[in-house]
């Protein structure tokens, strides 16, 4: 007897439906709005030029950004120090926790790396340069619905501004271009279905080097994001591999029907990989004190 | 079996150990370079703490 599709089949048909309409990309663990928001309009960013706030409402997830160069138009209550500060808004009207990614196009500010945490709240915000400088890759993590004001200061704008113009100045007047430490750039996260659709296998362009790394942690709540050893290293979940023929490609093998959770960016990254090594590194004496634990009786409760 | 009980020989083995370790639960080249360096800093703290310790016992507090 056949039976009818389940109205729970219906609810994920309609759902995958309006994701794809929105045109919102979920990676693994990410919800990439990029730059699909009204801060690309040029209306918007000519209001901001003028008034100093410029807002943007996103549909899917439901959150509205905000920037500003007064702390007032954020919602920020007492003595803020606005001289120096540049304000971004993020209102998560949604319960569901989830990590968002949105581009802040660089008529607002000079794109910058910065780690902090919202000033009125304990929202954790990451910016990247992305897209070759072109916008800042703003990735917030919420636990839920949140109002989360972030404090840019300009002064970090000015080191960034200043680095990058003098590595122009450089690269055109002696055509000299000097080193990066860091890329920039956003993460790509590799999900179990990419897994499944290449038949364990992933592949990564490598062309101008690349930075890959998988999740190491043992519960999903915690990250540490460790370097992807390569499969003539020995066994482990994930490793990379080449195929001769491709020089500009690298092989992300998947060697178990549950692989870690994987990320990659493009372009080598010296100071990812360093603090990847890093903390492959300093994870060696819990993983040895973990070994002795079980030899002695002490694994893992079930 | 002679344990050794110079100090020169107590830190060999600490050495040894720490670079067993990281030889063993490390999978990527500079991950183990980074534990033999961190092995000789180690090494190194724990032979001038015990170099200072020795001194004071010594030569009293």
């Amino acid at each position: 007897m056949i039976r009818a599709p389940s109205r729970r089949v219906a609810v994920i048909a309609v759902f995958a439906v309006l994701l794809v309409g929105a045109g919102v990309a979920v990676g693994s663990d990410v919800t990439t709005i990029d730059e699909d928001t009204a801060l690309t309009d040029s209306d918007t960013i000519d209001g901001y030029e003028e008034d100093g706030v410029a807002t943007a409402d996103v549909e899917v997830p439901d959150m509205t950004i905000t920037i500003a160069e007064q702390s007032d138009d954020v919602g920020l209550d007492g003595w803020h120090s606005d001289w120096d500060s540049r304000y971004l808004r993020l209102q998560y009207d949604e319960d569901i926790p989830r990590t968002v990614r949105v581009y802040v196009p660089s008529e607002y500010w000079h794109p910058v790396s910065y780690e902090t945490t919202s000033v009125n709240g304990d929202t954790q915000v990451t910016m990247r340069p992305t897209e070759n400088g072109r916008y800042t890759a703003v990735t917030v993590e919420f636990d839920g619905q949140a109002d989360a004001v972030i404090d840019l200061p300009k002064a970090n704008n000015f080191v960034f501004w200043s680095r990058d113009g003098i590595r122009s100045v450089a690269n055109e007047t002696v055509g000299y271009e000097a080193p990066r430490l860091s890329t920039g750039g956003e993460w790509e996260y590799i999900t179990d279905s990419d897994f499944a659709a290449g038949n364990g296998s992933v592949p990564i362009d490598d062309s101008e080097g690349s930075t890959i790394q998988y999740n190491a942690a043992d519960n999903d709540s915690d990250e540490r994001w460790v370097s992807v050893p390569e499969c003539s290293r020995g066994e482990a979940d994930v490793c990379t591999y080449t195929v001769d023929g491709r020089p500009d490609t690298v092989m992300v093998l998947s060697t178990t029907s549950e692989p870690p959770s994987v990320r990659y960016k493009t372009g080598a990254d010296p100071v990812e990989k360093s603090k990847g090594w890093f903390r492959e590194m300093t994870s060696a004496p819990e993983k040895l004190f973990e070994d002795i634990s079980g030899l002695f009786g002490g694994g893992e409760e079930e | 079996m002679n344990v050794p009980t110079s100090p020169k020989g107590v830190l060999a083995i600490i050495g040894l150990l720490l670079v067993l370790m990281f030889a063993v639960y490390t999978t990527t080249v500079p991950a183990f370079l980074m534990g033999l360096v961190a092995t000789v800093v180690i090494v190194a703290i724990v032979y001038y703490a015990g170099y200072h310790i020795d001194q004071l016992l010594k030569n009293g507090f």
